[in-house]
């Protein structure tokens, strides 16, 4: 992680458009996006959560997240942006996602 | 017994992840349609239970077309009759009856086995990449899946977008006589005969990833109809069958429910 990066406490929220209404979510430290959304009472697409159907592939619009795995994704989806909601969790405190992309 | 639609169309995958085709009248085994995924490459760097190289990590393979050189022989297995009479499993040809030849998105014709043919895949795997052969059908889950013209249009309607059916990458296109889209689903654990002879149970409804999101024609993906599926349908769309007895098949068949 670089030096430079907030400490995972220091992440309280993140950013997801979703049906075309971008939602400011509370970030749990050490949960994936997708929880976080979930337990916002969000309803993003999602399936398998193992990181290999790619149901919940969404846009990083900006900020940095890491995905703990990826068994679905091709360079090319990585290249467009795209990461897995089920996998990722925020690197930095300006993390926006696409969920409609 | 009571017929509920008729089989559309018949395809078979002969390499895994590529493009398939569709055949006229063909045997369907055990283990699936003769010459189904029948090819497969594992990459080094997919997980042991999924080796698989796929069009998920490489859209573009969905554009490699794969064919059998001695097409009639993968079609049917030839004592198959005389094994029906003596109620045995009709054995299959040698493995080189099954030898195939590749031709690739950039126009290039390879023998399945030639080097040049996964010298042509490297660039997009991170993995070491092999060929694999198997005459048992490298399936996913069931040896065959379903999916019908109902749920087709369904899904088109539901999310406005126009959907090639072959996204989908069933071994039986089929249209139901008198049924919404998803009327599959409620065929689980029934047994349905199609054609003269082949018995099946559906198993289980088919969960769908990335690969339906690939356009078969021009590999562009398209997320917005595997988000759907999962939010509307709980990520399933079509379902997968395991066969109780084996036979040959058409377009055009009768499907017949029996129990």
């Amino acid at each position: 992680m670089n030096t430079n990066s907030p400490s995972p406490t220091e992440i309280t929220s993140f950013r997801a458009t979703l049906d075309g209404i971008e939602h400011e979510v509370a970030y749990q430290p050490g949960e994936v996006l997708l929880d976080c959304m979930l337990d916002a009472d969000l309803d993003p697409a999602f399936q398998c959560q193992e990181g290999h159907c790619g149901s919940c592939m969404v846009v990083r619009v900006s900020g940095k997240v890491e995905m703990r795995q990826n068994n679905v994704l091709s360079q090319r989806d990585l290249d467009q942006g795209y990461v897995l909601l089920c996998q990722s969790i925020p690197l930095s405190a300006d993390v926006r996602v696409d969920c409609d992309a | 017994m009571s017929k509920i639609g008729t089989l559309e169309s018949v395809w078979r995958y002969p390499v895994k992840s590529m493009r398939g085709e569709q055949v006229d009248e063909v045997f369907v085994a055990y283990t699936g349609v003769m010459g189904d995924r029948l090819y497969a490459i594992s990459s080094s760097q997919a997980p042991p239970e999924f080796p698989w190289h796929t069009n998920r990590e490489q859209e573009e393979f969905v554009l490699y077309t794969a064919s059998y050189k001695n097409h009639q022989a993968t079609l049917k297995p030839p004592a198959m009759e005389a094994a029906f009479k003596e109620a045995l499993n009709p054995p299959y040809p040698l493995a080189d009856a099954f030898a195939l030849e590749i031709n690739t998105p950039a126009g290039a014709t390879l023998d399945v086995e030639d080097p040049a043919f996964l010298a042509s895949l490297r660039d997009k795997s991170a993995g070491e990449l092999r060929l694999h052969f198997t005459q048992k059908n490298a399936v996913d889950c069931r040896p065959l899946s379903l999916f019908s013209r109902q749920t087709l249009v369904q899904l088109e309607q539901e999310t406005g977008l126009e959907l090639n059916k072959r996204r989908f990458r069933a071994n039986f296109y089929v249209d139901w006589d008198a049924a919404d889209g998803f009327y599959e689903n409620e065929l689980v654990n029934q047994r349905l005969k199609v054609g003269d002879r082949l018995e099946i149970m559906v198993r289980e409804l088919d969960p769908r990833c990335k690969s339906i999101t690939i356009d078969p024609d021009t590999a562009a993906t398209q997320p917005q109809i595997l988000k759907h599926i999962a939010r509307k349908h709980n990520g399933f769309a079509g379902v997968y069958a395991a066969v109780l007895t084996e036979g040959i098949v058409k377009p055009g068949d009768e499907i017949c429910l029996l129990d």
